[in-house]
């Protein structure tokens, strides 16, 4: 498999001198779909945005097919990779369709304004995300699952070889991340690269190609699910309360303790 | 409400607003103690751009003095209401104004130093002409206008990346220091009555006794700042869900605040030099078109002009049916219809407010 995605040496320093990431080597290939998981603080989410390009690492450098993607053009970027944040940062009253339709940012022209690829586009992105009913909704009405699938959804209409989501199930229901699990992987099936951050450390056992540990701005191991996934190894990262289980190919991971 | 119907409903608002900004430019044209009425007022209408004979002079001068005020109540009103759009949707503050980037208050510290030269209290040694007296205030209002953004986004940007949050600060701080400024010049001018009563009504606004000097430079002003409007509008719809989402998307944040500072600074700026201060118009107008017609920038940026125009005009056309000739200036006329008017409705769509 080709790499799409690359990250070598990557490190962000604040300016107080404190290192959120350092020295972060990844690669992702056309298809694969590759979990970043760790504790919190480990650095996940500045990864994230360093490997979208909307955080300029201290040193090193994110490529994508080659291209450095420090050097080129909002428009360019965004035509190369899409970011799903955790959150928005506001809801806006606006339509299902139209918001999708802000995922062809990079794609309109100014003047001539979407043409039927770009409404094509859309159409396809809500119905691979299984919000097609959702279109003529407004976005402050739906649910934190019908808010997360629309997300996807738009960031599927970008049209972008690499897709990076943060955190796409925290606050939502087991059947919901079932779905928005099931729905990363089938985005990676139709050959883009996928990279999120998770603490669902079980369906990212099952749904991931390649899971990378990050421990302190550091990859601690990188692989497939089962080497990484590794008892001793979770216990060391995470401490000792926790349910680990091999079944059905997967890891089943649950924090488990006796409390009180 | 679907978009298709959305856009068809922006249309039709757009032509009934231009429409009626007609009607008023006419009946504005028309009102006025002397007696003159419908045939002359055409005629001498027709005589300013030269297509009929001119009138007796006397008469003709009404006529172009009414024409003048009615311009320039229009394209302040747009020009402001413009500017207002473009402010809150960069901010993506519903409280945002003009007076916010330290336009409003950069134009009135430039509009009294213009006062003091003219009454004498700062000598120039310059032998004025009449021109130059009429333009000087205007010119330096609109000079201290573009001066204090210039510093608001400097100040802002000297810090890396200008938030918009960093922007609003400085324009605050800056906003400060020119009110300091204004005050002082105020006080110091008290012996002075001419020159402080000159300063002090120009804070109200003024619409009576304009020129075509004033009517063409809010206009200039209004049409450059629409002229920026297709490089800002799809992406301050962008905004509406966060700066960084719109960045993620493949906006250039930078450059759209870049422009939209500019364009709103340069309509407001012409506004205020041309008639001074006239509040109001740049906050509510945007409100207005929000609660009744869309929140869709790409619709709301240009339906701003001809609403803010049909606002100011049809206040200024209505309280000189009711009141007569120049009773209330614009300014308190505005706060004091506007406020409760804003008020009701508020009230009336408090669900609307809450995501706008």
């Amino acid at each position: 498999m080709t790499t799409r995605l690359e990250a070598r040496a990557l490190e962000l320093a604040y300016p107080s001198g404190a290192r959120a990431l350092a020295g972060v080597n990844l690669k992702v290939a056309a298809g694969e779909l590759l979990s970043i998981v760790g504790p919190n603080g480990a650095g996940k989410s500045t990864l994230l945005r360093c490997l979208a390009g909307l955080l300029a690492p201290t040193a090193g450098a994110v490529e994508i097919d080659g291209a450095p993607l420090g050097a080129l053009r909002p428009l360019e970027r965004a035509r190369r990779v899409a970011f799903v944040p955790q959150f928005l940062p506001a809801v806006p009253d606006v339509l299902v369709e139209d918001f999708v339709l802000g995922g062809r940012y990079a794609h309109i022209d100014r003047w001539r304004g979407p043409t039927r690829a770009d409404y094509e586009a859309v159409e396809r992105a809500l119905s691979a995300c299984g919000a097609a009913e959702l279109r003529e909704r407004l976005l402050t009405e739906l649910s934190g699952g019908q808010r997360q699938r629309v997300l996807l959804a738009r960031a599927a209409a970008q049209s972008a070889p690499v897709i990076v989501v943060d955190e796409p199930t925290a606050a939502l229901d087991p059947a919901h991340q079932v779905a928005v699990f099931a729905l990363l992987a089938s985005l990676a099936r139709e050959g883009r690269c996928v990279v999120l951050a998770t603490h669902e450390l079980s369906l990212a056992s099952r749904a991931s190609d390649t899971i990378a540990l990050l421990v302190c701005g550091q990859v601690r191991a990188v692989g497939a699910p089962l080497e990484v996934l590794q008892p001793r190894l979770l216990r060391e990262v995470y401490g000792p309360d926790l349910l680990i289980e091999a079944r059905d190919g997967g890891v089943l991971v649950a924090p488990w303790a006796r409390l009180g | 409400m679907n978009p298709r119907s959305e856009r068809k409903r922006a249309w039709i608002v757009g032509v009934l607003l231009v429409a009626v900004l007609f009607a008023l430019l006419l009946k504005s044209a028309a009102l006025g103690p002397s007696g003159l009425r419908g045939a002359s007022v055409a005629r001498g209408l027709l005589a300013i751009v030269g297509l009929a004979p001119p009138l007796e002079p006397n008469h003709q001068a009404i006529v172009e003095l009414r024409a003048w005020r009615g311009l320039c109540a229009a394209g302040v009103g747009g020009a402001l209401a413009l500017s207002g759009a473009l402010v809150q949707g960069m901010f993506r503050n519903p409280l945002a104004s003009p007076s916010l980037i330290g336009v409003t208050g950069g134009a009135s510290l430039g509009a009294a130093l213009g006062f003091l030269i003219l009454g004498g209290v700062v000598p120039t040694g310059l032998a004025l002409s009449a021109v130059w007296s009429a333009l000087l205030v205007p010119t330096l209002a609109f000079a201290g206008a573009a001066a204090t953004t210039a510093v608001v986004a400097l100040v802002a940007a000297l810090h890396g990346r200008a938030s918009v949050t960093s922007l609003l600060l400085v324009g605050i701080a800056v906003n400060l220091c020119v009110a300091g400024l204004f005050a002082a010049i105020q006080y110091l001018t008290l012996a002075e009555w001419e020159v402080g009563k000159a300063i002090l009504a120009w804070t109200f606004g003024a619409l009576d006794d304009r020129s075509a000097a004033h009517a063409a430079t809010v206009w200039i002003g209004l049409v450059l700042a629409a002229l920026c409007v297709p490089l800002v509008a799809r992406e301050l719809d962008l905004f509406r869900s966060g700066e960084d989402d719109a960045q993620a998307l493949g906006v250039d944040t930078r450059r759209v605040k870049t422009i939209a500072l500019v364009a709103s600074s340069l309509a407001a700026s012409a506004a205020v030099a041309a008639a001074g201060q006239i509040g109001f118009v740049g906050l509510v107008v945007p409100h207005l078109l929000r609660l009744t017609c869309t929140s869709n920038y790409r619709l709301l940026l240009w339906l701003s002009i001809p609403a803010g125009s049909v606002f100011l005009l049809g206040a200024d056309v209505l309280q000189r049916i009711v009141l007569g000739d120049g009773v209330l200036q614009p300014g308190v006329m505005m706060s004091l219809v506007g406020g409760p008017f804003f008020l009701f409705l508020l009230l009336r769509q408090r669900r609307e407010i809450a995501h706008w």
